[in-house]
Order: C-alpha cells, then structure tokens, then sequence
C-alpha cells in the first residue's frame, strides 16, 4: 500500500495537459460546486451526484465511487460512464474499498492527502481488465482535525496529470466538508428532533405524573376524609360510650342505693305507716331499676344488632303500638289518631316499632296535670323520603332543650313529675340512625310537641 | 333565714334522695336548713331569687350548695360554669354531692371552680354523718366570705 502523499498545493511538476484557458474554466465549476454546497440542503447522494455531473465534464472519468460514514451509516455512490460493464464496476467499487479501508484506519492522516490509485488496491478479479494504475485516484474525505470519513475513489479513461488531481481534491474537500455539515445537520436536526420529543415526553411525562399525583392527592384526600368520617364516628361512639358507663354508674346506683337507705331506715322504725311507705319505696326503686336495665338493654342493642332494612308498613307498625299501649290510654283518658293508611317505609321493623312506641308512649305521658292526651299520627312523603309526625297536646319544650332531650339519660323533669329513665328519645334517635333515618322536634312549652322520624320510602325489590 | 342563721341549697332531682338528706338533716336537729332546687334551671333561679324562688323569706340566699351533677334541664357542671361567670355567687360555695367516682367528673368539677366533690353515701347512717361533718367543717370551722 503507498503512503499518501502531500499533493494539493504541490505546484504541478509538469505542463498541465489541456490549455490554459481550460484551467480557468476549472476554476469557474468550482466556484460554481462551492455556491452548490453552500446551499446544499438535500441529502448526500442528490449533492454527490450533481458534483459528480460537474466533474465528468472536467475530468475523463470512467467511474466514480464514494463511499463514507460520516453519519451512522456508510454509504456508497457510484457513478460510471454508460459503456462500464458489470465487472469493471465490481473491480472499480472494490479498488474504492480498498482505499476507504486504508484511508479510514490511518489513525491520524494527515489532512488533505490524496492517494493517487496506484493499483496498489485489492487486485480486481482475474476476469476483469486491468487499468492502469495511474487511472486511480483516490481522494480522502476529510475536514480539518477530524479523521478521514470516506473516500472519493476516480477511474479516468487515461491517468490523471496533476492539474486533475488539484481539481479533484479540491472537489473532494468541498465534498468532505459539505457531507460533514450535512451529518452534523442531520445530527443537529436529531438531537433537536429528540430533545423536543424528549421535552415532549418529558411533558408527557410530567403530565402524566401530575395526573398520578393529582389522583394521588385525590385519594389522599378521599383517605383522610374517610379517616376523618371513621374517627369522627369513633369518637362519637366513644363519647356515647362515655356517657353510656357514665350514666350506668349514675343512675343505676341511685335504686341500689335507695333500697339501701330505706332498708337501713326500716330497721328503726316501728311506726306501721313509716314502715310502709319505705317498702314501697323500696319496690319503686327496685322497679325502677327493673325499667332501666330494660332500657339500657334495649339501648344498647341498637348498636350491638345488625340491621338489614326492608319495606315495613308503618300502618302496621302503628297498630301493634295502639295495641301496646290499649292500657295506657285507656287509664290517661287519652286518644290516639292516625292517618289510615300510612305509608310503607324502608326500615326495620323492631326498631322502627320501638321508636315509635317511645314518641307514642311520650306523647301520653308528658301532658299537663288534669289534660287528657290526645296524640295524632300523619305522615307526609318527599323526595323518595317519609316523615311520621307525632302530635301532642303536651306541655312542650323549649327550644334550648330540644336537642338535649335525644341524649341518652337526659331528662327535663324530675321523676316525681314525669317518671322515666331518659333513654327513651335517646332511643329514637339512635334506632333512626341505623335505619338511615333521622328524627327531630318541633315544639313550644305550652303548645304541644311534635316529634317526627324520616326514613326512606319503601324499595320494592325488582 | 333558719334559726341557725344558715341555710343550704340542695339540687337534687331525685326524690328519694332528697328524701334521704331532708331525713338527716331533721336527724341532725337543722330540718329549717335545708331547700331543695329539683334541676339546674332552679338552682340558677334560687340563687338568683327569682320565679319560684323570689321570695327571699322563705327562700334565703344559701351559705352553701350541695349540687349534683346529673340533673334536669341544666346539669351541675352548666351550673357550676354559670356561677364562675357571676360574681354575686362565685363565693358560695358549691359541694358536688353525686353517685359518679369518675375521675374525669372530679377534675372537671373542680377546673370549674367546686369546692368539694363528695359521693352519695349508700347507708342511711352513713348520709347523716355526711351532713354532720359538712356543716361542722364548712359552717362551724370554715370562715364564709
């Protein structure tokens, strides 16, 4: 393999072979060729080809192979006169490859050498012709500081004088930096083409994680209302248990202690009629106690038992109360309406008769002394929701007590006026909260109450 | 005013507990000293001198108040924080006499100002040694404002 050898500014050591006029010529193309490049734009093989059309009109070329990788891949452009046959092509591609090979491994060529073809490139096949050596001219592809990227491989018709060589190299290095700053456009137009697909992705990404977030934030929150809703309800149970132990503690040791007291006041007393009135005092107590275990039972299961829902018939529920209470009406004078029918409600139907029992029964017991109780049931509907009204002619509430009265133990009135172990309301509410319900009052002392429970209509299953 | 030149106010709703002191404070020989408030709204309403309580006479102002805590319309710690807020009766003061042993009612009592938390005795005799020792302590050994 020849060593490249320096040669483009090497003054031409013989007569150039055409005119001088020709050389001027010469310098016109490739004054035209750099205007070319300067504006190329299209893709290396359409500028290669135009220079390549330039050239054959300057120099006696038989072929023309380029081939370089300055981009990601090699690539290789041939040109040949229109009689080149199959085989002197294949001889003339595989002379350029040689020379790429040599020209691209030399580590650090030195810039703008040119390697005449020398023949000392691979041997073309046996059956090809064999050119003359001095018809090879093989111009690397380089730009300054950079290795060589490619070759520029020429076949003239008769070898190339030194004029030819000047003209080519001086093409080949346009070439070299046209195709360079075509890659590097190219690279450029990449990198851009990624970094805005990756600024893309990115905001897509980005996007993409704010909508995680988003739902992220979303869920945290639904989190810590549901937290918030279950600890809200803890405490509300907690509170409730509170005051539960709390008033267990109270009022079921005041009977105890009331038995207690009269026993040990029975003891010293002889007087028959003293003595009576303590037994009796100490049977109220003990019944008492009888009613408010009951309650508390009552009360409690409310919480413990689980409540499936169905359709009940409030006008079913309402005669098994009239029924319940028949005595209680009977011996208070008292009168209880109701609307007839009433409407079926989503409930259960135990509950449901408890809560309505106690606001009956409450009905009848808070009147004025001498007042006979009269007590009307009606019920309106509204938005797929039922309210039972329950009307007094009692002595009332004021508004500051009217929701007080639905705490467990909470009484307006002390025993000896109206008996009972304020759990009754306490009840209600509660009952109507695991119904799904609600329960309210709406009253003025002196005026009558009326208490109401609102339960969803009834769901007849499909 | 009673013979005795003093009187306490007992809220209480329960009448056989109101029968239980009335019977130790006759034991006692002081059944003029005692009036009973039967909820919260009528204690305020005593120590106020006013509706059922307006006469003055039969209803003196109380050197002390026996209150307990679970009552009627009012509870002893509604009265409690209502008298801390009047300074006319902010002196007097206030044994809570209830059933509860609850820790947490002794020390809410007392933030609001009680000046004693006694428990229901469950023995007759038990309730006249309570009365005896309250008025020893709180009338005869302690100076009132």
């Amino acid at each position: 393999m020849t060593p490249p050898r320096r040669g483009r500014h090497a003054a031409p050591a013989r007569e150039p072979r055409r005119a001088p006029e020709h050389g001027a010529k010469r310098i016109g193309t490739l004054y035209e060729i750099s205007k070319l490049l300067t504006h190329f734009v299209s893709t290396t093989e359409e500028v290669v080809r135009a220079l390549l059309a330039i050239m054959t009109k300057e120099l006696p070329l038989r072929s023309a192979v380029l081939i370089e990788k300055a981009g990601e891949r090699p690539a290789k452009i041939v040109w040949h006169a229109p009689e080149f046959s199959p085989s002197e092509l294949e001889a003339a591609e595989a002379r350029a490859r040689t020379s790429f090979d040599y020209l691209t491994r030399t580590a650090a060529p030195e810039p703008e050498s040119i390697v005449p073809g020398t023949g000392a490139a691979a041997p073309p096949p046996s059956d090809a012709p064999r050119p003359d050596p001095g018809k090879f001219l093989s111009l690397p592809l380089i730009v300054q500081g950079r290795p060589v990227f490619g070759v520029l491989h020429l076949e003239g018709e008769a070898p190339f004088d030194e004029a030819d060589l000047a003209f080519a190299s001086a093409i080949s290095n346009q070439l070299a930096i046209t195709i360079e700053r075509f890659h590097a456009r190219l690279k450029e137009l990449e990198m851009r083409r990624r970094a805005e697909a990756g600024e893309k992705s990115a905001r897509r990404e980005l996007s993409l994680r704010r909508g995680v977030e988003s739902e992220v934030r979303a869920l945290n929150a639904d989190l810590e209302r549901r937290v918030a809703e279950r600890t809200a309800q803890f405490q509300e149970t907690i509170r409730e248990l509170h005051a539960f132990t709390y008033s267990i503690a109270h009022d079921l040791r005041a009977p105890l202690r009331h038995i207690h007291g009269f026993s040990d006041l029975l003891l010293g007393t002889a007087d028959e009629r003293t003595l009576q009135s303590y037994v009796s005092r100490i049977k109220a107590a003990s019944e008492g106690m009888d009613v408010l275990i009951n309650d508390l039972l009552a009360y409690s299961r409310l919480t413990l038992e689980d409540v499936k829902l169905e359709p009940v018939s409030l006008s079913e529920i309402l005669a098994g109360v009239r029924s319940e209470l028949k005595g209680e009406l009977e011996s208070r004078g008292g009168f209880l309406e109701a609307a007839d029918p009433l409407p079926r409600v989503q409930g259960h139907k135990v509950q449901l008769k408890q809560a309505v029992y106690n606001l009956v029964s409450n009905a009848l017991k808070f009147t004025a002394p001498g007042v006979a109780p009269r007590v009307s049931v009606t019920a309106e509907e509204r938005d797929g929701r039922v309210r039972l009204w329950v009307r007094d002619n009692g002595i009332g509430i004021a508004p500051e007590h009217q929701e007080r009265i639905f705490g467990v133990f909470q009484r307006l009135h002390g025993v000896e006026a109206y008996p009972g172990t304020g759990i009754g309301l306490a009840i209600v509410r509660r009952a109507l909260e695991r119904m799904k319900g609600s329960s309210g009052v709406e009253s003025r002392p002196g005026e009558g109450s009326r208490f109401w429970i609102e339960l969803p209509k009834e769901q007849v299953p499909a | 005013m009673s013979p005795r030149g003093f009187v306490i106010l007992a809220v209480e709703d329960d009448p056989d507990d109101v029968f239980f002191l009335k019977t130790a404070f006759a034991e006692l020989g002081l059944p003029d000293c005692l009036r009973v408030a039967r909820d919260g709204e009528e204690a305020v309403d005593y120590l106020q001198g006013q509706g059922a309580f307006a006469d003055r006479g039969l209803y003196p102002p109380p050197s002390l108040v026996l209150l307990d805590l679970k009552l009627p319309r009012k509870s002893g710690f509604e009265v409690l924080e209502w008298r801390r807020l009047e300074p006319a009766f902010r002196r007097i003061p206030v044994l809570v006499l209830t059933s509860s042993r609850s820790q947490a009612d002794v020390a809410h009592a007392y933030d609001l100002g009680a000046n004693a938390f006694l428990v229901k005795p469950i023995d007759a005799r038990e309730q006249v040694r309570l009365v005896a020792a309250i008025r020893s302590f709180w009338l005869d050994l302690n100076l009132l404002p």
